[in-house]
């Protein structure tokens, strides 16, 4: 075949169905990649119509094609640059007007197009009827009816590609008049743009309506063009006259044209039944009242809580037997057979690589779990609600009430959490989430929790656990208030504006998606680090400084890393836990908190109970992990119903281990005998201090590397100053 | 990423004489519950704007207005659209939509 492959991007506005069409036609046929320069996934696929090729791309929710948020900038700019063969532009069919509103603009910068009108199935329901032919026929674009949650309308959305693909001759630009006044200034700025080679940057009008517009990106693409660099300050100069003569911004002027074509067009081609009050708006009559509204939100947030507390432990369990029973023992059986056991090697593998691999992979069930539930809550509809009850409350912190997913993200590891900022408009709201949201008690913290209450909490466990998620969040809460009263005193959080989608119900593919997008985040970003780190700390504790050990038999107080450790202990002392198991446990933690517990069992020198098990045949091992999966999975529909119960963070209490021993000892050391107050300030530290390196690197990736400077040297500090109010105060009430 | 200086959304865009209406405009978080507006006016930052006229909010769009405040909810073009306070108060409607 010498068919070159055509390129089709998926554009469409934010809950229009884009990225549920892009998985319909593309199946399982896709990859993931970044957007150039970006962190933000580029999501690209294929499927083919007859004999040809397509490549398909997902481009991120845009309103049109002026770009303000980093979102919407990349869909834009895809779109300005790359100038793929076809774009099919999703529009929500009972939302017309938003819709066809970019339909225009991207006609206006002369890109063929394909519409598809989806969520026709809604419209019909609603009873608004959308004459297809006719709009086509005045678009002078095909436009193909789907429901892309079902796949309805998918083949012939594939054919009309196909058909739009082979046209050779490019689509006239559709040219609206904007109105006397604003035409003047436009043919002006036209004609001084095609004096200029801008043959790559779209048709010249439209060039010419970018600038007027003030878009970024094309003002500065101008400026690069020979000739260009006045032609940008000729176009502000434009705007600002626009802006004197009508009272408005050029945008808000072309916004009201456009749209005031737009909904002629909308009239003339739908017949529909007026607004009527739905079902949806009956459900918010309640989610959002002022009243009802905030209790509601937090049953619901309690529910996804206990959801992932309870009914994901049995797997947290399930995954961390198999690494560190029949996965550690297969690697042993197989270094013997390559006869490496025995020295450094089985040592790198055991405490380092499959250290690190278990503590990735055991948080997996937990952030499954709770993103599970986000997931559910976001494709329901009920997630912009949240937002919406939230606003108000979150304002008074400083944060818009969108920064609410990010934070609920949290809960579960802070590195997608820092990614999930990006749905934040303003850049000062982005940084300011990404400040507050680290103190969001992420799931890899609880196994410290759970450890040291067990040891000096015992019988009020579960209150003291949830006693230091308060204590987070009132630390970001307060922090909130500090910073946006101080150093972000100059700006407000951006205005509240969404969206209300309609209530529907979830659909597998769309969480499914969702789920293991947010997951895959943790695995690959917190995964790698950790995983490398377990690894450099692996080492660090194999090299010898003192006590003539050698190469990975060395005692870890005689390590490298002992000696750090050592040299950072005095620092904790006012806070009570100055001993250098202690500060070395803060060392790992540092790296990943899912290692602490597991430094603490190394550095106390105590082997933890689960480790050397009999080595089975693979046969047995298989099944044992085969039976553990399916008991697992018996205790999760068992726990089920616990979720609605009140005993929040039911942990058991274990007899007491050698390591507990251990930590009692050390900690009642450490403080004169206020172990109980140590440990609390050491929780307290651990809360609040950087959560791991990944997330340092999600961050400085995100908001650059001075403001990550700025995030772990402050979290640094306010963990160390909480811990010491922690360990004094409770000293004086007499712990 | 984070280059663009902090923005304040409050720099109202000047002018404004353009527009005579009959009678008084109000902003949106002065009108009542039902009630179906036309929006004479948006001022507000540049973000601000660019939200509001991405989903139809833009001079002479009908505003079916489901709560005013607390955060507002109206229907625009069959769609809910959810606007807190801030952003009520920089969209300027007036009655008499049938």
């Amino acid at each position: 075949m010498t068919v070159k492959t055509a390129r089709v991007a998926i554009a469409g506005c934010p809950n229009g169905g884009k990225t549920t069409l892009f998985n319909r036609l593309t199946g399982s046929r896709q990859t993931v990649g970044n957007w150039p320069g970006q962190t933000v996934e580029r999501h690209a696929g294929s499927f083919t119509v007859g004999e040809r090729g397509f490549e398909a791309i997902d481009l991120p929710g845009m309103y049109g094609l002026v770009a303000v948020s980093a979102e919407e900038a990349i869909a834009s700019r895809y779109l300005t640059d790359e100038r793929p063969e076809v774009v099919v532009t999703v529009v929500d069919s009972t939302n017309l007007g938003t819709g066809l509103h970019l339909v225009t603009q991207l006609a206006e910068a002369g890109l063929r197009q394909v519409v598809a009108l989806n969520m026709w199935d809604v419209a019909l329901r609603r009873e608004i009827d959308i004459d297809v032919a006719a709009l086509s026929s005045i678009l002078g674009i095909r436009v193909v009816p789907t429901v892309a949650r079902r796949g309805d309308g998918i083949d012939e959305l594939e054919r009309a590609v196909a058909e739009a693909a082979v046209e050779t001759r490019p689509p006239p630009p559709l040219l609206l008049d904007y109105g006397p006044e604003l035409e003047q200034h436009l043919d002006l700025l036209t004609e001084s743009v095609r004096g200029l080679d801008t043959e790559h940057l779209g048709p010249e009008r439209w060039v010419a309506l970018q600038l007027l517009a003030g878009d970024e990106y094309m003002t500065r693409a101008i400026a690069g063009v020979e000739g260009g660099a006045g032609l940008a300050d000729t176009a502000r100069q434009t705007a600002d006259a626009v802006t004197t003569g009508t009272g408005f911004g050029p945008e808000l002027v072309l916004a009201e044209r456009r749209f005031e074509s737009v909904n002629a067009v909308a009239d003339r081609v739908t017949r529909h039944p007026g607004d009527r009050a739905t079902w949806s708006d009956r459900i918010d009559k309640v989610l959002l009242n002022r009243w009802l509204g905030l209790p509601v939100f937090l049953v619901v947030m309690w529910i996804v809580l206990r959801f992932t507390a309870d009914v994901t432990a049995p797997y947290l369990d399930w995954v961390d037997a198999t690494i560190s029973g029949p996965v550690a023992a297969w690697a042993v059986a197989m270094l013997a057979a390559l006869s490496l056991d025995g020295g450094w090697v089985e040592s790198l593998v055991v405490d380092g690589v499959l250290a690190g691999v278990g503590g990735v992979l055991v948080f997996v069930p937990v952030l499954f779990g709770l993103y599970l539930m986000l997931a559910i809550l976001e494709d329901t509809g009920y997630m912009a609600r949240a937002a919406a009850v939230m606003d108000r409350a979150m304002r008074a912190v400083g944060i818009p009430g969108k920064a609410f997913l990010p934070m609920m993200v949290g809960f579960g590891c802070t590195v997608p959490a820092i990614y999930a900022t990006r749905s934040l408009e303003s850049s000062r709201d982005r940084l300011l989430t990404g400040l507050l949201t680290p103190f969001m008690s992420c799931g890899a913290r609880l196994p410290v929790y759970v450890l040291l209450t067990g040891v000096f909490f015992a019988g009020s466990t579960g209150s003291v656990v949830f006693g230091l998620y308060l204590l987070g969040i009132a630390v970001a809460v307060l922090l909130g208030l500090i910073l946006s009263r101080t150093v972000l005193r100059e700006s407000e959080p951006s205005a509240f504006v969404m969206v209300m989608p309609e209530f529907r119900l979830p659909n597998l593919r769309t969480v499914w998606a969702l789920m293991s997008q947010r997951t895959w985040a943790f695995i690959k970003g917190a995964g790698t680090v950790i995983l490398l780190a377990s690894m450099a700390v692996w080492l660090l504790l194999s090299v010898p400084v003192t006590g003539g050990g050698s190469f990975a038999d060395t005692e870890p107080e005689d390590s490298v890393f002992g000696a750090v450790s050592q040299g950072m202990a005095p620092i904790y002392e006012p806070a009570g836990f100055g001993e250098w198991e202690q500060s070395g446990a803060l060392i790992t933690g540092f790296v990943a908190k899912e290692v602490v517990v597991s430094t603490m069992a190394q550095l106390y020198s105590v082997e933890q109970a689960e480790e050397a098990e009999e080595p089975g045949t693979v046969l047995e091992d298989l099944a044992g992990i085969g039976t553990g999966f399916l008991e697992a999975t018996r205790d999760t529909f068992l726990a089920i119903p616990g979720v609605i119960g009140l005993d929040f963070f039911d942990l058991e209490d274990e007899s007491t281990t050698d390591l507990q021993e251990a930590i009692r000892t050390s900690f009642e050391e450490s403080s004169d005998g206020h172990g109980s107050a140590a440990a609390l300030a050491f929780m307290v530290f651990v809360l609040l201090y950087t959560p791991c390196m990944a997330a340092v690197a999600a961050f400085r990736q995100e908001f650059g590397t001075t403001w990550m400077w700025v995030s772990v040297i402050g979290q640094f500090a306010i963990a160390w100053i909480g811990a010491l109010v922690a360990f004094q105060a409770s000293r004086m009430i007499g712990l | 990423m984070l280059k663009e200086p902090f923005a304040s959304d409050r720099a109202p865009i000047h002018g404004g004489d353009a527009m005579q209406n009959t009678s008084p405009a109000r902003t949106l978080d002065q009108v009542q519950r039902g009630e179906r507006v036309k929006v004479v006016r948006v001022s507000g930052g540049r973000r601000l704007v660019h939200r509001l006229s991405g989903l139809g909010i833009v001079p002479g769009a009908v505003l079916t207005v489901l709560r005013p405040r607390g955060p507002g909810l109206v229907s625009v073009n069959g769609t809910r659209v959810a606007i807190g306070r801030q952003a009520a108060c920089v969209i300027e409607v007036q009655e008499g939509v049938g």
